[in-house]
């Protein structure tokens, strides 16, 4: 039911021996040191995977996740876990562990270890990096054998590993005597991933090398000793770190990327941006005009989503032209002739906006170019957009011009964080842009858009179409396993919203990856997009390390 | 004596209004600091987890006298609690590995620019009219007019990016380990070098002309004459008679600079990512880390009043008048 993950050793080695030439299937050899940046203020001796100290400095290549969900091959890539199954009525999931894992420090990780971590978040909220104790679907964990455990639900689930990802396991025979686990430091780490030596830690560098005990240690790996963690403070110290060699691989925003980047190397200073999270403009549907989905209709037709991407976006985002609610980061689930039924929504034609817009009633009466209501009053909102977010509200900026070419008045307003987010999780915007979930499944997309559980939680179901009828069939994808019904499920909530257009997509967020090969290779690139290279994420950046080797 | 009980109570008096100031303002602002920690999580993150962590981070809805007394207790106990954006680890500690930074940079700053503003000005200031006094405060004032931002980029961008005469960041290399080794005093040199020369052009201006102005006034008073007068020599009226009278400015306007030095540097710091406070107040203000804010606020505010009360002590040494 679940896809098998392929023999991973076999081609991390193959794809290491494609770029490294004419060197035949041979293993890179061992040594050298990634230097990547870290985000921070200042950098502390704190390893703990459950603070939030540096929590992309231990989560991944200290603590490993029990498998990860790779969304560029949607395969499972099992890691500390051999496999798991889901009972047959769904109340209950079996994680069957690899055989021989070790600690760092030489005791054996057994299904203990994986049951203490796991049912860490039963007591306490701030643990439960799965959410699931919180929301009441866990409802035990039990050891069965020394290589298996079994999680009991309380209502039948076929979801769960997608949420068990960032659920980090650790070693019982240190952790169980911690009496406060958020704010223990950990200072002599004990894990179970590649790098778990702390060689060196001051305020600005934590150098963490290889693992004398990895259970994969027999494979070669990792190709790579150490993992130097460089303090910077923000994106724009980054970029002449990376131009000046310093850091080998980059995860932000960088100014003119081709001129400032990789003119200066172009054999070794790359980048490639795939597609992330899709952008969209919410709209308060509760309110006029956006209570009519030809207002909304003709909004989305007035938009020139070329010149956002080119003018605000520097050309890095993708367009978007599916107006069923996923961008290109779900391009596996994608289902193309429902897109095509819906691809003039997205298509820029001003002249069928004006044309749309004058045939529901919104006439210009008094002739100053702009729009009335039918009722007379005439329309005029504000588009929310978080201050210092140049790029959106430049975003913004276009859209209210292309808005005004059509006769609708927008005026952008960049307001503080907090009354953004304020504002979008009470719904009480009139419009606003914002991203949405990019997840493991796309239904976790369409959870946080329409399910009643998610309006005041989440920044995407206030748009006034959340429905208990939508949020139904949403809780039936998550009760079966059965992938024709999941696709139709998928497929009933993609026409809803091509058909309502409840929010209106603009343009996927690019994933911020830019690397220099100067040293090291092995890097995921378009041409082998082996995982999504986000270094954010514990389980898709552990994949990338143990491919890359030093040059 | 009385003059020093007196200032000394209006010191405690001012060390307490800025206390109470520092507790509100804060609470004041709009916005939650644990909605901004989780903004990342993407609104995945169970309410329950955030209500978990608002609780433990000490986000209560408790009433806002009660607040304060709690406050007022942890200032008095130096437990300043931990910082947000760097959770656990206290405030007191991640002040503890910035403070030295900034007050290295912002003490050699103000003290060359001192030395080296008030010698043009003394200078200036007894060759009236001549090729110093001409250009010297015109060159200098130009030099501190340019926004201190700009300078700091343009000396990162031509020195350090271009030419690659100096580091790019950092208070030191980050690959050696910090220690009195040759090699890391000298790295810990030449990673200043920028910052320091970026606070040095801004600020030397100043000095030139508090310096100089301060020199002409008292030199045209009528006891410099007699000394001239008496055939006294040159070095001798320039030191022990005009400017130990016209350090008197000097003195004041050292004292609010060094105070404010810490607030000065929010740029320089920022730009050369060096790990001092400067730096840590405009991350600490972004993230919403109300903790290490009121620390960063307090520490500058208690700064400024220790130099004025440094430079009231002084004056009454310098001037016998205040001691009657």
């Amino acid at each position: 039911m679940r896809p098998k993950t392929r023999p991973h050793f076999i081609l991390t080695a193959t794809c290491a021996a494609l770029l490294t030439g004419p060197a035949l299937a041979q293993t890179p050899a061992q040594g050298g040191t990634l230097t990547v940046p870290i985000i921070a203020p200042t950098l502390t001796d704190d390893f703990n995977p459950f603070s939030n100290a540096q929590e992309d400095m231990v989560r991944g290549t200290m603590f490993e996740p029990l498998w990860v969900h790779n969304v560029m091959t949607r395969e499972v890539e099992f890691r500390l876990a051999e496999g798991f199954d889901y009972a047959d009525d769904l109340t209950s999931m079996t994680i069957r562990l690899k055989d021989g894992l070790t600690w760092s420090d030489g005791e054996v990780l057994d299904a203990e270890d994986v049951a203490f971590s796991l049912a860490l978040g039963q007591t306490d909220a701030a643990l439960d990096k799965s959410g699931k104790w919180s929301d009441g679907l866990i409802a035990g964990v039990a050891v069965v054998d020394p290589l298996t455990v079994r999680i009991n639900m309380s209502r039948p689930d076929s979801t769960l590993d997608w949420y068990l990802e960032p659920a980090f396991i650790v070693p019982q025979h240190i952790w169980a005597d911690v009496e406060d686990k958020l704010t223990f430091r950990n200072p002599n780490p004990v894990g179970s991933g590649p790098i778990t030596e702390v060689v060196s830690a001051q305020s600005n560098q934590i150098e963490i090398c290889r693992n004398p005990n990895y259970y994969r240690a027999a494979e070669g790996l990792p190709f790579l000793d150490c993992i130097r963690f460089r303090q910077y403070s923000d994106n724009s110290q980054i970029q002449p770190a990376l131009m000046a060699g310093e850091i080998d691989w980059g995860a932000n925003f960088i100014a003119d990327i081709d001129r400032t980047f990789v003119a200066r190397d172009p054999e070794n200073h790359r980048y490639w941006y795939p597609p992330n999270d899709l952008i969209n403009l919410y709209v308060n549907t509760a309110r006029a005009p956006f209570d009519n989905a030809d207002v909304r209709r003709a909004m989305s037709m007035a938009m020139d989503r070329e010149a956002i991407v080119d003018l605000a976006g520097y050309g890095y985002p993708t367009v978007a032209t599916r107006a069923t609610g996923l961008g290109d980061y779900f391009e596996a689930w994608l289902n193309d002739d429902l897109d095509a039924e819906f691809e003039s929504l997205l298509t820029y034609d001003p002249d069928a906006a004006n044309a749309l817009l004058d045939q529901a009633g919104y006439l210009d009466s008094n002739g100053d170019g702009r729009r009335e209501l039918p009722d007379g009053t005439p329309i005029g909102f504000d588009i929310h957009v978080v201050n210092g977010w140049t790029d959106w509200i430049q975003s913004a900026q276009i859209i209210a011009e292309n808005l005004a070419d059509i006769g609708i008045t927008a005026q952008v307003r960049s307001v503080d964080w907090s009354v953004y987010d304020a504002a979008l999780k009470e719904g009480t915007y009139d419009a606003s842009m914002s991203w949405s979930l990019a997840a493991v499944d796309p239904i976790q997309t369409y959870n946080d858009y329409y399910h009643p559980d998610r309006v005041g939680q989440s920044w995407h179901a206030g748009h006034g179409m959340a429905s208990d009828d939508l949020g139904a069939l949403i809780d039936a994808y998550g009760q079966t396993t059965d992938e024709a019904e999941r696709r139709d499920i998928l497929d009933r909530l993609m026409t809803f919203t091509g058909e309502n257009l409840p929010f209106i997509p603009l343009f996927s967020n690019p994933t911020w990856y830019q690397y220099n090969s100067t040293r090291i290779g092995g890097w995921p690139t378009a041409e082998d997009p082996f995982v999504q290279p986000v270094f954010y994420s514990a389980g898709r950046k552990l994949i990338a390390f143990e491919r890359l080797y030093q040059k | 004596m009385a003059f020093v009980i007196r200032r000394l109570a209006f010191y405690l008096v001012a060390v307490f209004v800025a206390i109470t100031f520092n507790f509100l303002i804060p609470r004041l602002m709009p916005g939650d600091p644990v909605d901004a920690m989780f903004a990342a999580a993407g609104g995945r993150m169970p309410p329950e987890t955030i209500a978990a962590y608002r609780e433990m981070l000490g986000f209560v809805d408790a009433p806002l006298w009660q607040q304060y007394l709690q406050y007022l207790r942890s200032v008095l106990m130096l437990d300043l609690g931990p910082s947000i954006m760097m959770f656990p680890t206290p405030v007191t500690t991640v002040l503890a590995g910035t403070l030295p930074w900034t007050v290295l940079l912002a003490g050699a700053a103000t003290v060359l620019a001192i030395g080296i503003g008030c010698g043009f000005g003394l200078y200036a200031a007894y060759h009236r009219g001549g090729r110093v006094d001409r250009f010297a405060p015109v060159i200098w004032q130009f030099a501190a007019s340019m926004p201190q931002a700009v300078t700091a980029l343009a000396m990162f961008f031509i020195f350090a990016l271009t030419l690659g005469w100096f580091p790019l960041g950092f208070g030191f290399n980050p690959n050696l380990r910090p220690g009195w080794s040759l090699d890391f005093v000298a790295s810990v040199v030449m990673h200043a070098v920028l910052p320091l020369l970026t606070l040095l052009i801004s600020m030397i201006a100043t000095w030139v002309f508090t310096m100089r102005n301060a020199m002409v006034n008292v030199l045209g008073e009528d006891y410099i004459a007699m000394a001239r007068a008496k055939g006294l020599p040159t070095n001798r009226i320039m030191r022990r008679y005009a400017a130990r009278n016209a350090i008197l400015p000097v003195v004041t306007a050292a004292s609010m600079a060094l105070g404010f030095a810490v607030a000065g540097q929010v740029f320089v710091e920022t730009v050369f990512n060096y790990p001092g406070i400067g730096q840590l107040i405009v991350r600490a203000v972004a993230a919403r880390d109300y903790p290490l804010m009121q620390a960063c606020f307090l520490l500058i505010v208690l700064g400024v009043l220790a130099a004025n009360f440094i430079a009231d002590m002084l004056y009454v040494w310098l001037d016998p008048r205040l001691r009657s």
